[in-house]
């Protein structure tokens, strides 16, 4: 029996995986017990929203820098159109990039905008148009940063494949020009 | 291979693509002859928090580059803050689209990017709601948009007219903030189906940053109960509103379809005016 077993791995970045799920966990949390303490809607929808774009700004500019070695905005260039511009860190890194991390990076992504849906649901069967509203809001913040992250996600292997093959390309035809210089 | 090496290049934010120094250092690498090195750029900077593991190869490239005293700020702000772990691995990133100059931000530190973003707001800002030479261009006016300002703005209109109001404080802000919303996105279908040339995006994030004048009427208006003073405050910043959203509407369509264009942002805020006046 092999007892060498190497250690499970770990978070490498348990502060960041931390404060990625913080945010979107408290946003529904919040919107799903507030209902109990407060009777003010304002306040609901505030804070809520408030949550759910801190939740937003984490992901995009923290989290999948950190979590995935991914990143995504909007651009405009000087003919004025607008260039949506996918970030990533290349091969090597992208590799060494955590599993556990990437794992709960996606996971929770996808899960809380499900979540989402089924208390849009509820609000929609209560005919709450208010609370409606909220969940609007936060479903869009949810939906954009998944379909954000996907896109470079599918962009970056791409790119990356890409690259490799232009490299692989040069090199070969590089090599093969030295030695025919030799001869 | 120097892809080894690439993930140990520290480049400056203003340096162009990384895919081009790297394709360089290739080139560099593997032809003998005179390497074909781009113009020169600013040196880059290290980033304190990742280890550079110097190769030979790569410094006779690159200058000793001066420390940069942002990226060596390892302050962790209030806001979540991780500062990137060297398993992260260096700044090289692909950017999918052009070689463009793609500022490198994949591995800076928390506390710069929030630095960035708020003076971002407030630059746009600047831009939108004051006087500045660079009004008249759509393109140029408003180049870095974003939605942080104009949700601030929505919501803080929302939290003040809510805040007036003595009776049905909840459906006043719910009314305030899904007008303003709904009005800025139909607006600015309004000009795309008029034919006119903006980004979506663009022309949400100006809509917002013209509320902000609203935003002090209304302000004002809470402190001030007086209807005369309402008036005069609530007509001075529509107009205040309206000057600043004009050039970027009217430059965005046909000469012919201005008026169309500007009429439903006007109505906007006059409802919005009227919105601050009646609420007691």
């Amino acid at each position: 029996m092999d007892f060498a077993q190497p250690p499970v791995e770990n978070y490498a970045n348990p502060r960041t995986c931390f404060f990625h799920v913080l945010f979107k966990a408290s946003a529904l949390a919040f919107y799903i017990l507030s209902a109990l303490f407060f009777n003010s809607f304002v306040i609901i929808f505030v804070v809520t929203v408030l949550l759910s774009a801190l939740d937003f700004w984490v992901v995009k500019n923290v989290s999948g820098r950190i979590l995935v070695g991914l990143r995504w905005w909007n651009e405009i260039n000087d003919l004025g159109e607008s260039v949506w511009r996918f970030e990533c860190l290349d091969q090597e890194s992208l590799a060494r990039m955590n599993k556990k991390d990437s794992w709960l990076f996606w996971w929770t992504l996808y899960l809380s905008a499900v979540a989402w849906i089924v208390l849009g649901i509820f609000s929609l069967i209560r005919f709450q148009a208010d609370y409606l509203l909220v969940v609007g809001v936060c479903l869009t913040l949810n939906i954009a940063n998944i379909v954000g992250f996907t896109k470079c996600r599918k962009d970056a292997k791409k790119q990356i494949q890409q690259f490799a093959t232009q490299t692989i390309a040069s090199r070969f035809s590089s090599t093969i020009q030295s030695a025919f210089s030799v001869v | 291979m120097s892809n080894s090496h690439s993930d140990t290049i520290p480049l400056h934010p203003s340096s162009q693509s990384d895919i081009d120094e790297i394709e360089n250092l290739i080139n560099a690498s593997v032809q003998s002859g005179p390497a074909t090195v781009l113009p020169a750029r600013p040196p880059s900077p290290p980033r304190a928090s990742i280890p550079v593991s110097s190769t030979p190869f790569i410094q006779s490239q690159i200058p000793p580059p001066p420390p940069q005293s942002s990226s060596s700020n390892q302050k962790v702000p209030s806001v979540p803050a991780a500062p990137p772990p060297p398993s992260v691995g260096n700044s090289s990133s692909i950017a999918a689209t052009g070689f463009g100059p793609a500022p490198n931000t994949l591995t800076e530190p928390v506390w710069d990017t929030v630095k960035r973003d708020l003076s971002r707001i407030v630059s746009n800002l600047k831009l939108v709601v004051f006087p500045n030479p660079y009004r008249e261009d759509p393109g140029k006016a408003l180049r870095d948009w974003d939605l942080w300002g104009p949700f601030f703005f929505i919501v803080f209109l929302g939290l003040t007219l809510s805040w007036s109001a003595s009776v049905k404080k909840s459906e006043v802000f719910a009314v305030a903030f899904a007008l303003l919303a709904a009005g800025a996105v139909i607006l600015t279908l309004n000009v795309l189906l008029l034919g006119g040339h903006i980004i979506f995006f663009q022309s949400l994030s100006l809509l917002g940053y013209c509320l902000f004048p609203l935003d002090i009427g209304a302000l004002i208006c809470m402190l001030k109960d007086n209807v005369v003073v309402k008036m005069v405050v609530v007509s001075v910043t529509l107009a205040w509103s309206s000057w600043a959203a004009y050039p970027f509407m009217s430059s965005a369509v046909n000469p012919r379809r201005k008026a169309l264009a500007l009429y439903p942002v006007f109505l906007m805020y006059v409802s919005v005016g009227f919105l601050i006046i009646a609420i007691n």
